[in-house]
């Protein structure tokens, strides 16, 4: 439905709005089943104005009257609609009347509750249904610089988790523990739900079950109920696909297929290393996919939370000269691909051969648990123009003085040779105009270029394979040249001291202005190209060549960070 | 969850009441909301859920634990909805079996979509003037109809029920754009 106001006749329009009412006459219904019929669009519009309004009158009319099986709220969290200052009408007779009749109708709903109840054989003297049995709930026993998501009223460390609240922990980890001990990581961003009789619905996010029995409670996920049956097992959901990874765990999926117009229960296990994706709601068996060990976490790191990436974030926001900022936080694509400082936003760009077989991953691991990074996607073969990566939606205009900083992970690609080049950050508005900031070329030397018809200006630096890496380049514009300054540390290996890789360097060409490709670059028709292979992350732009002493401080923020 | 193999003991008696009420109380909405897709009357699709919950009850046994509760919910109220159908053609015109069929099989296709429209929802009504959200939000109080709401506003009915449309639209299209910039990115 491109724009419901113009695409939708009048006629129907109306039609809609009078049956929303309950005042549709006899003539008017044979006309909307007309309209309806006809038109696959029409009905959709029928249907998503009918979704509307039922959400809406579900809200606000009816929610709080309904009785409450569980005892609980049990509807998830109300909408948080703002309100403004109403005075409640009191309900007149007819509105008394409709209570009136709710009420019986809900005593009814319980006497043939009850009613079937005692009509249950072998029963004597059977009460009504006992209401729910409270169990011990599971309690938040660990945390690393959680942020919950704004008026969520969040746990408390060391309290119980909330039953049928909806949380949403936007950066960090929080450390779960069961009555019978069973341990659950969540990594942020997540959302999910606990729910009573120990289940989590897990709606997005990275989850870590740890347990030497078998779990006492499962996850919903999706369409599918997650049974872990005893140790390590990794959940993740981005709301429409599910994975499981065996971290040396078992657990059984159990999901409902239609078949035949038929309902059918179908039943998955995993046990060791494996693991299995499935889109949630398809028809068809979850894959088998190789585990991702490391993508979760195993146990809350024993550190010193002064030292994180979170930390060098809040370093590098508070920095004056920062003028934009991709920190890729958030709990939706559209929430990760913006500007954090400018409004330069980034939205998704296919290479020009086409996006190949994977897509951009929105939750990567970064460095540590207070991160997540971006993994554009490059195509294991032909990777130079095929995959997909970021670029700004408007153009970006270097300044004369700027730093380039940024943390990044290089995988080598399958078909690495002299000719591969791949871009984290880059500029480019014609075929000498060219603004490759930090790119790694062939076996993965750190280099940059500037003036597309001249050679490219390598650092004696190789990107070892998976590492991750602080990296941070200064730009001085001259004439027809710039001033390069490049720094970086190996975090992998525990560097703990920045080293200068570049010194003064004179670039040939100036910084291209162009849209602004992260993880991405452009080839001499300014086609995308030359995308990123392995993750990127916190990648913040200066208007200033900023003072090695200054970058030194943002590496000392990581430097506890796990290697 | 355990609620599979239930026998009728006292032990596990409790455990079934309360996984019925767990996956009960999880369910209601959507099992109202997909009614109302197919019969537009809200006082109506009230009445179809509450019967509903009653049967769903009732087949309890039948319910496999582990497979969605509410999928299976779902197709309990829609053949509800043509029990309900049939009773009320003797007094006025309803939809045919046939459109309630193809709306089912389309509101069943959309479902997925429905959750990011609720999310989306609540943004957009916060963006609303706030002479819209007070409108939008007396109209959906308990008892409410669009003519009382007239009524009390000294308008006509015709013009609130415009008003309403106008703003139900504004919401469409924003809840539209939020879920266009996402799938963009």
């Amino acid at each position: 439905m491109s724009d419901p106001k113009n695409a939708i006749p009048v006629e129907l329009q109306d039609l809609v709005a009078i049956a929303c009412e309950g005042e549709l006459s006899d003539q008017d219904t044979e006309q909307l089943e007309a309209l309806l019929l006809d038109s696959p669009v029409a009905r959709q519009y029928y249907l998503l104005y009918l979704h509307l309004h039922g959400e809406l009158h579900w809200h606000e009319a009816m929610a709080g009257d309904l009785p409450d099986p569980t005892g609980s709220s049990g509807q998830g969290p109300r909408m948080p609609i703002p309100t403004p200052a109403i005075t409640r009408p009191k309900p007149d007779r007819m509105s008394r009347l409709r209570l009136f009749g709710f009420c019986i109708c809900a005593l009814v709903v319980v006497g043939l509750l009850t009613l079937a109840y005692q009509a249950m054989p072998a029963r004597k003297d059977i009460p009504a249904p006992p209401p729910p049995t409270p169990t011990a709930l599971a309690r938040m026993t660990g945390a690393i610089l959680p942020r919950w998501k704004a008026g969520a009223n969040p746990p408390v460390l060391g309290q119980e988790i909330p039953l049928d609240r909806r949380l949403v922990l936007e950066r960090g980890v929080i450390e779960i523990t069961h009555p019978q001990s069973t341990q659950v990581l969540i990594e942020g961003p997540a959302a999910f739900c606990y729910r009573p009789g120990g289940q989590i619905e897990l709606e997005k996010g990275r989850l870590t079950v740890l347990g030497d029995e078998p779990a006492d409670f499962t996850v919903n996920a999706g369409d599918a109920t997650i049974v872990p049956t005893g140790g390590a097992i990794g959940i993740f959901a981005d709301g429409k696909e599910i994975e499981l990874h065996g971290l040396g765990g078992k657990a059984q999926i159990r999901r409902v297929l239609r078949q035949d117009d038929s309902l059918v229960e179908k039943e998955t296990d995993l046990a060791g290393q494996g693991g299995w994706k499935w889109s949630s709601g398809s028809e068809t068996d979850p894959q088998a996919i190789a585990s991702d060990q490391g993508r979760f976490a195993r146990a809350l790191p024993p550190r010193d939370p002064d030292h994180s990436v979170a930390r060098l974030r809040e370093a590098v926001t508070n920095n004056a000269r920062l003028i934009h900022h991709y920190t890729f936080e958030g709990t939706s694509r559209l929430e990760k691909c913006q500007d954090k400082r400018g409004a330069v936003h980034l939205t998704e760009a296919v290479m020009v051969d086409g996006r190949g077989r994977g897509s951009i991953n929105y939750t990567a691991p970064g460095f540590d648990l207070t991160t997540d990074a971006l993994g554009p996607h490059r195509e294991p073969q032909g990777g130079n123009e095929n995959g997909v990566a970021l670029q700004s939606e408007g153009r970006f205009r270097p300044p004369e003085a700027m730093t380039i900083e940024l943390l990044l992970r290089y995988q080598i690609p399958e078909d690495a040779g002299d000719e591969t080049v791949a871009l984290a950050v880059a500029t480019r508005d014609g075929d000498r105009d060219c603004g490759f900031y930090v790119a790694a070329v062939g076996k993965g030397h750190l280099s940059l270029l500037l003036d597309g018809s001249a050679n490219w200006v390598e650092t004696d630096t190789v990107l070892a394979h998976d590492h991750w890496y602080y990296v941070a380049f200064t730009f001085k514009k001259l004439e027809e040249s710039t001033v390069v300054n490049a720094y970086l540390a190996d975090l992998t290996v525990g560097e703990r001291q920045l080293r200068q890789v570049l010194k003064d360097e004179e670039v040939p060409g100036v910084p291209a202005t162009s849209r602004l490709g992260i993880g991405k670059g452009f080839d001499n028709t300014i086609a995308h190209a030359y995308p990123w292979s392995g993750e990127l992350d916190e990648i913040a732009l200066y208007d200033a060549v900023l003072d090695p002493k200054d970058l030194q401080a943002h590496l000392d923020l990581l430097q506890a960070g796990e290697p | 969850m355990e609620v599979g193999n239930v026998n009728d003991s006292d032990a596990n008696l409790d455990q079934k009441a309360e996984a019925f009420a767990r996956l009960l109380g999880r369910c209601q909405r959507k099992v109202f909301l997909y009614v109302l897709g197919l019969i537009h009357n809200a006082a109506d699709a009230e009445e179809i859920q509450q019967e509903t919950s009653v049967i769903l009850w009732r087949k309890f046994d039948e319910y496999k634990p582990g497979t969605s509760f509410e999928s299976w919910a779902c197709r309990v109220a829609y053949f509800e909805v043509l029990k309900y159908r049939e009773k009320a053609a003797r007094q006025r015109r309803v939809f045919s079996v046939e459109l309630v069929e193809t709306l089912a099989d389309e509101a069943e296709k959309l479902a997925d979509e429905f959750d990011d429209r609720r999310d989306a929802l609540e943004g957009c009504l916060t963006r609303l003037r706030d002479v819209d959200r007070a409108l939008v939000l007396r109209r959906y109080q308990p008892g409410a109809t669009t003519r009382k709401l007239a009524e009390s506003l000294g308008r006509s009915v015709q013009g609130t029920r415009k008003s309403l449309h106008r703003i139900r639209m504004t919401l469409l299209e924003c809840i539209q754009r939020k879920l266009a910039a996402e799938e963009r990115q």
